[in-house]
């Protein structure tokens, strides 16, 4: 059985072991990856910008995975930290330029337009030019209930939560996209 | 007890004209209203049970639902490698909405080729780089405090050795201070030191008396008489310099 077919528990167990800990490591690494890059991806748009998000969240696991209390999944406690780091690096952003919110947020959806496939006629790009409208937490839960079909207890979890007031977000977000999806 | 006789003889007395026996009320309800009642209820309170994501958006947003998920983002070729077709991302289960159907949730968005198959080595290499990482020793709580420990005890002894010494140089008797010194030390300052000998303050000696006889021994009175006619008076300073 592979390494990465293994459950969070075995994965665990094998992780404080040294003899081990490097090879679960990095079967954790191929294991959450891609659902985890996508998810810092949807925030900070950039490649180059989740890839450094996405190595600084795999570097805080290995130094924290160790003290991980097994109370929470693994996945849901993956997902936080990708989730603060995206926060963190968005916000580093907005002091390192000095701009406002609002100024990012049209600065990702300029990323969006400068990518060389986007299409202004596709659905799936003006549905990701929509989501940039949007403010960061709505955008967030969005992101979790929509794409990750998140069950709203867990992301009340990541995102520390209440599920009435993540409901209300959701739906407050989908919306706003319905209306700019009319819109433009 | 018979009510609608009870209405009717109240009504009499009243003199009005309705009539109590006419069931018929001006209000309606939707077709199919009371069918639907109880599973409208049971819906209620099952209302606190997960609802599914596709379920939830259909309800909130035909147009949405309508849309497939599919995002417009690509990826590099090999990008995904054998986990793409089992990533969740890539399902789409909103077929039966009107507005998510029609977008992919497929992200649009590219990544380099390769780039997954390499990311656990780059983040293991990147661990290791930390692993040598130089610390500054000033970031230690402890270590400021010892540094600081440190150099006020350095001061504090140097002060102290300082004034002591300081206060002793004053205090030293001469007479006892030349009479600790060594013969050698002694010659050494008598050498080094330039002593200006004036008029009565000559020193004579014993031994300077018997040599000064000696070296007269072969010059005459008239001589000496002619040499101390030459000579200054016991006033006079005499330079023996």
């Amino acid at each position: 059985m592979a390494l990465t077919d293994r459950s969070d528990a075995e994965l665990l167990i094998q992780f404080r072991q040294p003899q081990t800990k490097e090879q679960a490591f990095t079967a954790i690494i191929k294991k959450y990856q891609e659902k985890l890059y996508w998810h810092i991806r949807r925030m900070v748009v950039d490649h180059d910008d989740a890839n450094d998000v996405l190595q600084n969240v795999f570097i805080r696991v290995w130094n924290g995975l160790e003290n991980f209390r097994e109370d929470s999944q693994l996945y849901t406690w993956l997902y936080r930290i990708a989730t603060n780091e995206s926060l963190t690096f968005l916000e580093q952003q907005k002091k390192r330029s000095a701009v406002s919110l609002s100024d990012v947020e049209t600065g990702l959806s300029n990323k969006i337009k400068a990518d060389k496939y986007f299409d202004p006629d596709k659905l799936e790009w003006k549905l990701q030019l929509a989501i940039q409208q949007l403010p960061e937490k709505q955008r967030l839960v969005f992101s979790l209930r929509y794409y990750d079909e998140m069950p709203y207890e867990e992301m009340s979890r990541v995102l520390e939560t209440s599920e009435g007031a993540l409901k209300a977000s959701y739906h407050h977000a989908v919306k706003k996209i319905e209306d700019y999806i009319k819109n433009h | 007890m018979n009510t609608g006789n009870n209405i009717q003889d109240e009504l009499n007395e009243l003199n009005s004209g309705l009539n109590p026996n006419s069931n018929n009320t001006p209000y309606s309800v939707p077709e199919g209203y009371f069918d639907g009642l109880a599973a409208s209820v049971l819906a209620k309170v099952k209302g606190e049970a997960p609802v599914s994501a596709s379920e939830e958006i259909a309800q909130l947003s035909p147009l949405l639902a309508g849309i497939s998920r599919k995002l417009p983002y690509s990826v590099p070729d090999n990008f995904f490698q054998s986990n793409i077709e089992n990533s969740e991302a890539f399902t789409s289960e909103n077929e039966e909405s009107l507005v998510l159907s029609f977008i992919s949730k497929e992200m649009p968005y590219k990544v380099p080729t390769g780039y997954f198959a390499n990311f656990p080595e780059t983040v293991v290499e990147k661990l290791s780089d930390r692993g040598t990482k130089v610390v500054p020793m000033v970031k230690r709580k402890w270590m400021r405090l010892a540094i600081a420990a440190t150099v006020t005890g350095i001061m504090a002894i140097s002060g102290f050795f300082y004034f002591n010494n300081r206060g002793a140089n004053t205090t030293t008797d001469p007479v006892t201070a030349v009479k600790k010194a060594s013969t050698e030390e002694l010659n050494d300052f008598i050498k080094s030191t330039v002593v200006n000998v004036t008029g009565n303050n000559v020193p004579v000696t014993a031994k300077n008396t018997t040599e000064t006889k000696k070296l007269f021994n072969d010059v005459s009175d008239k001589e000496l008489d002619a040499f101390l006619s030459q000579m200054p008076t016991d006033n006079e300073d005499i330079d023996i310099n």
